[in-house]
């Protein structure tokens, strides 16, 4: 009897949820074309305080952050628009990635929100779905003007983000990645609901407060936000003050790019038109017994005659990198030489040794990660290149690294010894990448090494013109090498 | 209905204690690209099944005038990672080495040892050879920390190199000692010369 009231009360859950899910409407829109739309236009008309025409609203200007225009995803449900976009910011950090939601129902009412996604793993692209997958934290901060301390009052927001775990493709992944407009199926629409309380703060002050949590296996599948379901409704009693609105509705809005990173290659390449030669160069040396090395540096610009500097060989036949440049790395390129550090030969790709020394300078500060590439060519003709996804994570790999231990430190020494079994299992055996191994397979065995170190990068393989990119990803399912074209 | 809900509760246990269970796989597993792991299994136990590390444990020597390197090799059965990412345990060979001069005799005298803390740190070396592993009952291989040299106080795990060490099969106790400094760029000042030998061979004294 107890079973059947259950199912029953289930099987109306699913119907509210079904019915919440069919009324919301996804759609991809950009900034110009949505000031086409009037309903936009009045929201970000009494938002702005400025004319959206200007080059910059005040609602930026206040809060130091500039709207992305290329892509804005508008949900709309029972009456009420919310528009989102990607914000950037001067000095971005690459820990995190903030979006705009412009929240405004049919009578015009509109609030703001900042919120700031803090990836836990990796984002990792869904490019078939045009999504991504996202699990982390997330933060959300009113945007409102003016206020004096004395005003300010605990505030709490509620949202809704709304993720997808449909296979469009029908043979595709069918892990939960951010909604966009082409779940359009409602029974794959999954809701995942956060509370942020804090001081309602003026000034663009990301504050203190209680961050809601969420990830691709945390989604609460179906809780009718306006429901009040257990666990996900609006304002359903975990957060403390009072918070009558209804949930702020949205799906993460962030460039793919920066999860591919096809662009940051093209576009270093674009600003210094002389690389790309100074590149093919470089790789035609690997017959040297040593290996060769060139930089660029943070200091140089697209006016600068000669960006690309050398770094000298060291002693032992490896290059020596200066870790106190007096400006950030931008791109690192290097040689595997043809005889290796012991005569026997090169490694076809990127050694320990090259994701341990680009880490050490990462904790240095020494490395301009979102803009950073690293390049590998070596003589078994084989050409590599690397881009950064996750800062923290590569920032973590090099454990103690150059680094002056104060007297009393306590180290980890299960995480130095673990750190080292991967490197062993990665290169240090029969079938892994060494100086005799086969590049084909090494390509292979570093993409796991790259997942299993959760280094963060995304790895390219080149041409030898140096003008084709494609990223190399490990097939989930087949655990074989997918090539993906970078297509700029 | 308590049938219903007995049933559903003995499925539940099952369930997560099925989930909750260790299972122990051969060594060889660990370094198997193609192993496929079952998410049922909570940690896996990677063990050294065929006891090929059998012929390394013991005391290996290498004298050269009156010094003597020395390197006592032990099984660390289960060592655990599982406070780690990924989790897991697994059966390692652990060594420490030490160079002594007049070795065994009463005037001996340590010149150098890795039974040390980790640079300045108050955390000693638990070994100095990480993912000490025999796979064939004749080699082993690892990562072994040279920490014999001055101190850089910028590199407190010394000079990391890749070992080696294959036992002579006509001659079980003996072995070649090989340490091979990894490929790879390193950062203007990092050590890279080895102090302790890196192509000799070794004895074996005791088990």
């Amino acid at each position: 009897m107890l079973l059947a009231l259950f199912s029953c009360e289930l099987e109306e859950e699913v119907l509210q949820k079904n019915n919440y899910r069919e009324n919301i409407k996804i759609r991809n829109s950009t900034f110009d074309a949505l000031l086409n739309e009037q309903h936009f236009v009045n929201a970000i008309s009494k938002l702005s305080k400025s004319k959206p025409a200007q080059s910059k609203t005040v609602m930026e200007a206040e809060y130091g952050f500039t709207i992305l225009p290329d892509q804005v995803k508008v949900l709309e449900h029972k009456g009420k628009t919310f528009y989102t976009f990607q914000i950037k910011r001067e000095v971005q950090n690459p820990d995190y990635f903030e979006n705009l939601v412009i929240d405004t129902d049919s009578i015009g009412q509109t609030d703001a929100y900042l919120f700031k996604y803090l990836p836990t793993e990796p984002l990792a692209p869904s490019e078939e779905h045009d999504s991504f997958h996202f699990k982390g934290a997330v933060h959300i901060t009113p945007i409102t003007y003016n206020i004096a301390i004395a005003e300010k009052e605990l505030h709490c927001v509620t949202a809704t983000v709304m993720m997808c775990d449909q296979s469009w493709s029908g043979s595709g992944s069918t892990t939960p990645h951010v909604a966009t407009q082409y779940c359009n199926n409602p029974n794959h629409l999954t809701e995942v609901t956060t509370t942020t309380c804090d001081m309602t703060a003026g000034g663009g002050s990301m504050g203190a407060g209680a961050g809601g949590w969420f990830g691709a296996n945390q989604g609460s599948q179906g809780s009718d936000p306006g429901g009040g379901h257990a666990g996900a409704g609006n304002g359903s009693g975990t957060a403390p003050g009072s918070n009558t609105n209804p949930p702020v509705l949205t799906a993460p809005v962030f460039d793919l790019d920066q999860i591919t990173k096809c662009k940051t290659i093209s576009k270093q390449m674009a600003k210094f038109p002389g690389l790309k030669q100074s590149l093919i160069d470089l790789a035609a040396t690997t017959s040297d017994s040593h290996e060769n090395g060139i930089f660029i540096d943070k200091s140089a610009t697209a006016e600068t005659p000669d960006p690309v500097q050398t770094v000298p060989v060291g002693s032992g036949g490896t290059i020596d990198i200066n870790l106190n440049p007096p400006s950030k790395y931008t791109m690192i390129a290097h040689t595997h030489d043809i005889s290796g550090t012991d005569g026997t030969g090169t490694f076809s790709i990127f050694s320990s040794d090259d994701m341990a020394t680009i880490s050490n300078l990462i904790q240095l500060g020494k490395i301009d990660t979102g803009d950073f590439v690293f390049y590998v060519f070596t003589a078994d003709g084989t050409r590599y290149a690397i881009t950064i996804n996750c800062t923290s994570c590569l920032e973590a790999f090099c454990y103690p690294c150059n680094e002056n231990l104060a007297i009393g430190t306590v180290l980890d020494m299960p995480r130095v010894l673990q750190i080292n079994a991967l490197i062993d299992q990665t290169y240090n055996k029969a079938d892994g990448i060494h100086s005799q191994s086969d590049p084909v397979n090494d390509k292979k065995k570093f993409l796991e090494f790259i997942k299993e170190a959760n280094l963060g990068i995304s790895l390219f393989e080149v041409d030898e013109t140096l003008t084709a990119f494609e990223k190399l990803e490990l097939d989930p399912k087949t655990k074989n090498v997918i090539k993906k074209p970078c297509s700029n | 209905m308590r049938k219903y809900l007995s049933l559903f509760l003995l499925i539940f246990t099952v369930f997560f204690s099925y989930a909750q269970t260790e299972k122990t796989v051969d060594i060889r597993q660990f370094y198997n690209s193609n192993f496929k792991k079952s998410p049922l299994i909570a940690y896996y136990y990677y063990k050294d099944v065929n006891n090929y590390f059998t012929p390394f444990i013991g005391t290996w020597i290498y004298q050269n005038g009156n010094q003597t390197f020395v390197i006592r090799f032990w099984k660390e059965t289960k060592a655990s990672y599982i406070n780690e990412n990924p989790k897991y345990y697994i059966d390692e060979l652990r060594a420490h080495y030490k160079l002594v001069q007049n070795y065994g005799q009463s005037n001996e005298q340590v010149i150098y040892t890795s039974e040390k803390n980790v640079g300045n740190s108050v955390t000693p070396w638990p070994t100095i050879i990480a993912a000490g592993k025999a796979l064939e009952n004749y080699k082993m291989t690892g990562i072994v920390f040279d920490v014999a040299g001055v101190l850089n106080p910028s590199y407190p795990t010394g000079v990391r190199g890749n070992l080696e060490m294959t036992i002579n099969p006509d001659n079980p106790d003996t072995a070649q000692w090989e340490v091979t400094l990894p490929m790879g760029m390193r950062g203007l000042g990092q050590p890279k010369t080895f102090t302790i030998p890196t192509n000799i061979t070794l004895t074996k004294v005791n088990q």
